[in-house]
């Protein structure tokens, strides 16, 4: 059958079964053999089946056997979740990766000193949890003193209110098949949808994932690997120094970087990831107004690297343009010039673009059958687009015009 | 996440003419034998999707101008405007489309001319100091 030990042969079973612990997981691919290549059944290729086999083969215990499958991984993951206060959403966070079709080797709670309890709830989990002597002020920050933990050769980042479809992770490592690429991200919405404002952050996220960043991956160029869910080859991150703390949208930096040092950044639509998103105006506005300092804060640090980075520098430069030009013409030229010129009608102008909004929204929400969803979300869209621009031309007005940096790290969500 | 305002200014339509650039795109990519099957139905999504934006634009624009029309006729039939005119704005006008993308052009163009002047000052900048030398990749 073989030229090669027993042991040899079992070790390859065991890999394949500890990255795939549910049968029908086993079911999407023949299980082979490493060194002979012989193909096994399904019948006898249940876990049970597979551990019952090693121990006849070689006679180990199964701790011994699971610390062998582990070890080797060629494509082990480590999971990061900073959490600072996380205490009501964390555990479904863990639940949601504990119940992947593929099962993370580790996952490490980052507790940034909170007080409500996150670390205890995240233990009782068996998940390993790790607590900074101090609060490390930002999600950068927590992540970045878990990095060098990560023995993996993959590691993602999500958040501690986010949680998974049940194939997330094992869409998203597809992306890695392509050994140039460091990053990948995959589709987010919204996992709650009560309020105005997640009615309208649902509208932007289905708009934008459906149509912009479809577009961006198919140029090669996504322009960010979403912070609250990203998949990253460790020794890449790891050589690039982690997630830095020196903007406020760490994985706009991140993402940047990886381009203009020459790496590939993708988005995998059929991953996706439900975060909370903010609820009520006080949580939106800090989010609102760390993300657009923090764009604006990158588009500084980065303007002359990404000059050389094809399409992306397009897409950064009609963004930028867009923010500046487009807010003025919402907050100030519209209902100005429907005043001067007395034509009410002009002020259609902050709806003209429904048809431009609406189509991909229903190419995105049709599939997942929530068009009525989506429908009735599209008002609080164009109320969440005003307050936008009135935090863009804050943040560019404080970062451009007054050179005063906002660095505080407000948790929104 | 997303920067800017979805759906409005010249990122739109940025987005829209990249969306219909992509079956060139891909002729180009066919012809250099580095296409890849799997991209096509991506592109026919998006590619139907920019095609019902321009679709959904212009039925905006004609809608609006038969309103507008329609208040014209009943403005003048009611005697409070001195003519009716048949003239009335298709709102959607094909020289603010082209303006769009004029000014589309010319920011494009500008980083474009902003790239080749940094290189010209410049020629071996280092933008980031936080950035490695190129390229560790997998084997």
């Amino acid at each position: 059958m073989s030229s090669h030990r027993p042991y040899e042969h079992f070790l390859a079973i065991s890999q394949i079964t500890h990255r795939n612990t549910k049968v029908h997981a086993l079911e999407s691919h023949v299980p082979k053999c490493f060194f002979c290549r012989r193909a096994f059944c399904h019948e006898s290729y249940g876990p049970k089946t597979v551990l019952s086999i090693t121990v006849a083969m070689n006679d180990t215990c199964l701790l011994e056997v699971s610390r062998q499958a582990r070890a080797p991984i060629d494509s082990g993951l480590t999971v990061i979740i900073p959490a600072y206060n996380e205490a009501e959403s964390v555990a479904d966070t863990i639940r949601s990766l504990q119940e992947q079709t593929r099962i993370p080797d580790e996952i490490i709670i980052v507790d940034d000193c909170s007080s409500d309890g996150t670390g205890d709830i995240a233990r009782t989990f068996g998940v390993t949890v790790v607590r900074p002597a101090t609060n490390t002020g930002s999600k950068a920050g927590a992540q970045s003193f878990a990095l060098p933990m990560v023995k993996t050769k993959f590691v993602m980042a999500i958040d501690a209110d986010t949680t998974l479809a049940p194939d997330a992770i094992e869409k998203l490592q597809v992306a890695f098949e392509d050994p140039g690429v460091a990053s990948a991200c995959g589709f987010v919405l919204p996992r709650r949808v009560r309020t105005l404002w997640e009615r309208g952050r649902y509208i932007e996220y289905l708009f934008a994932f459906t149509f912009y960043k479809q577009v961006q991956d198919y140029y090669g160029k996504p322009m960010i690997s979403s912070g609250c869910f990203s998949m990253y080859r460790t020794h890449v991150l790891q050589a690039h120094g982690g997630w830095s703390t020196r903007t406020l949208a760490e994985d706009m930096d991140l993402t940047w970087t990886f381009y203009q040092t020459g790496h590939k950044v993708r988005f995998i639509p059929e991953a996706v990831a439900y975060p909370i998103e903010p609820y009520n105006y006080e949580f939106m506005s800090k989010q609102l107004r760390r993300w657009s300092h923090g764009f604006v804060q990158n588009v500084k640090l980065h303007w002359k690297g990404l000059l050389e980075v094809p399409y992306l520098r397009s897409a950064v430069a009609v963004v930028t343009w867009d923010a500046v030009i487009a807010s003025l013409a919402f907050l100030f030229v519209l209902p100005l010039l429907a005043l001067i010129l007395q034509k009410p009608w002009l002020l259609l102008g902050y709806i003209i673009d429904i048809p431009a909004l609406l189509i991909p929204l229903v190419a995105g929400a049709w599939p997942r059958n929530e068009f009525g969803r989506a429908l009735s979300s599209l008002p609080a869209f164009f109320v969440l687009r005003v307050v936008n621009a009135v935090f863009f031309l804050e943040a560019v007005w404080s970062e451009w015009v007054r050179r005063r940096s906002f660095m505080v790290y407000e948790k929104g969500h | 996440m997303n920067a800017g305002l979805p759906g409005t200014g010249i990122g739109g339509v940025f987005y829209l003419l990249s969306a219909l650039w992509m079956p060139f795109h891909e002729l180009r990519k066919t012809l250099r034998r580095k296409s890849r099957p799997q991209r096509m139905r991506l592109i026919f999504v998006q590619l139907s999707i920019a095609l019902g934006i321009i679709a959904g634009i212009w039925l905006t624009g004609w809608l609006l101008g038969e309103l507008m029309m329609m208040r014209g006729w009943l403005a003048f039939k009611q005697g409070t405007a001195a003519t009716a005119t048949n003239t009335l704005p298709n709102v959607i006008r094909v020289t603010m489309v082209f303006l769009t993308i004029g000014l589309l052009v010319v920011v494009v163009s500008g980083v474009h001319i902003l790239k080749l002047v940094m290189r010209y000052r410049k020629p071996a900048h280092s933008c980031n100091s936080r950035v490695k030398p190129a390229a560790v990749v997998d084997s």
